[in-house]
């Protein structure tokens, strides 16, 4: 196994890892935000439930780059491509966008979204308010993905 | 088990809020007469179905209660927040002096929910020995206990409690976890309105600084040298003079209210008005203590404007109802 086979895969490893600690951190917010609401008031559980689960897709993201990053190394066949320090590293910074920015915006999410869980927990009617509003949080997380999408499949092995 | 977290503990409180006398139940209250009020009250859930025996008090109790042991439940931080309850330990403990000097029983007089348990307060109280309280109450009750031993000064003995529970709720807002912007900024304000107003009592009883000065707390933002002189100033200069700190504009407009009605009454709105606009700063932080003592300072806002309702009624007449936290 080449350096270049080494430090793609860390890319890999490190862009799901990321993507997944701030997934587990920003539905922590919003699972503690909704158990409070639900604790008082059981009937709001279906409506809280989306913005409970909607900082959950940035650990998605990321494991789906880091899959693509495996695919692509060939490592799943089994007969990895012998990569080249210059490629290891390409690859290494591809998955960086979607790991970086979906652990910050997972977080931000959550809160967001905790914001919203409270929202609705005065005015339950605007709970798809509450669901717009902590979406627009996904956008940036939706742009880093295609990033890394994008440049993972640029690269020339 | 509840978790400790403000995500958690706001979302009972958002919930909570919503069961608040809202508009429209305010409306209905005041159309109806004493008993039919009572009854609406009663049915719209207020006071968790305790008997009112024809009295709203009991229910007025009964949810202050819940409201108290429900923010000590969920809140993430109860130094802080128990700080709060302080004033029912100083209503308290002010019985306690008084009926002891006095050689009565203070029986229904004292009201649970503060604090520190009562049957603590009854001891140091009974006993002159305050060492099982925090060390600000010893600190300063220990000197008012000697004073009270020579000569009996109701007055003295009112601000010396006032004073040592505002130092201790300094002490614990000195405390590194304790760095909190909107409590620091309660208790500032606080003290500021409380300061202004003994200024301003002292100054309606013609005392001079050696016998005001006792009365202040210490930690407002307005300089205790501009309490004190203000006993002596001209009535136009008290509004600029006293109108000082983050809420001088506030305390400027109560003093002149004061100045045209020369009603302490006057000061005393002004300053839950403000207390209460300051909690309404905070009400939508999801991640604070702002919405969990707004929603008890907003129950206690809710009890004394339900309390001054009933008493107008009984009273047949029409009364102007406390700023409200909704």
């Amino acid at each position: 196994m080449t350096l270049g086979t080494v430090i793609a895969i860390c890319g890999a490893a490190i862009c799901a890892t990321l993507a997944g600690i701030g997934s587990a951190y920003g539905v922590r917010i919003g699972g503690q935000a909704a158990a409070g609401v639900v604790s008082e008031n059981p009937g709001l559980f279906g409506k809280l439930l989306v913005l409970q689960a909607l900082p959950g897709t940035q650990g998605i993201y990321g494991f789906l780059t880091a899959v693509i990053i495996i695919v692509r190394m060939g490592l799943l066949g089994g007969n990895p491509i012998a990569l080249t320090t210059a490629q290891g590293w390409a690859l290494f910074g591809a998955a960086m966008p979607i790991g970086i920015v979906g652990l910050f915006s997972a977080i931000y999410q959550g809160q967001t979204a905790a914001a919203s869980i409270h929202m609705t927990a005065k005015q339950p009617d605007s709970s798809a308010k509450g669901i717009t509003m902590t979406a627009m949080v996904e956008t940036y997380a939706i742009l880093a993905l295609l990033v890394s999408i994008l440049l993972v499949f640029g690269i020339q092995l | 088990m509840p978790q400790a977290s403000y995500p958690y503990a706001v979302g009972r409180i958002k919930v909570l809020e919503t069961r608040m006398l809202d508009k429209a139940k305010w409306a209905r209250l005041k159309e109806a007469d004493s008993s039919e009020a009572l009854r609406l009250l009663a049915d719209s859930g207020y006071g968790g179905g305790a008997q009112t025996g024809g009295d709203v008090e009991p229910l007025i109790r009964a949810e202050l209660e819940a409201a108290r042991q429900v923010i000590l439940e969920v809140t993430p931080n109860e130094g802080l927040t128990s700080l709060f309850l302080l004033r029912t330990d100083a209503h308290n403990l002010k019985t306690l002096l008084k009926a002891r000097v006095l050689g009565i029983d203070s029986g229904d007089l004292l009201a649970a929910g503060g604090s520190f348990p009562l049957e603590t307060l009854q001891k140091c109280v009974a006993e002159r020995d305050y060492s099982a309280l925090p060390e600000a109450f010893s600190r300063v009750l220990r000197p008012m206990e000697e004073q009270l031993a020579q000569r009996v000064d109701p007055l003295a003995l009112s601000a010396a409690v006032d004073r040592a529970v505002f130092e201790y709720a300094q002490d614990v807002l000195r405390g590194r976890k304790n760095r909190n912007p909107f409590i620091r900024e309660y208790f500032t304000a606080q003290i500021d309105f409380i300061n202004v107003q003994s200024a301003i009592r002292a100054r309606a009883l013609g005392w001079d600084t050696d016998k005001a000065s006792p009365l202040l707390i210490p930690g407002g933002e307005i300089e205790r040298r501009d309490l004190l002189e203000s006993l002596d100033a001209p009535e136009e200069q008290l509004p600029r003079k006293l109108g000082r700190g983050a809420y001088g504009r506030a305390i400027a407009a109560a003093v002149e209210d004061y100045l045209q009605t020369h009603s302490t009454q006057a000061l005393e709105q002004r300053m839950d008005a403000a207390l209460m606009e300051l909690a309404r700063r905070y009400k939508y932080d999801s991640f604070g203590m702002g919405p969990i003592v707004g929603y008890l300072l907003g129950r206690e806002a809710e009890a004394k404007a339900l309390r001054v309702l009933f008493a107008a009624k009984r009273a047949g007449i029409d009364a102007a109802l406390p700023e409200l936290y909704a």
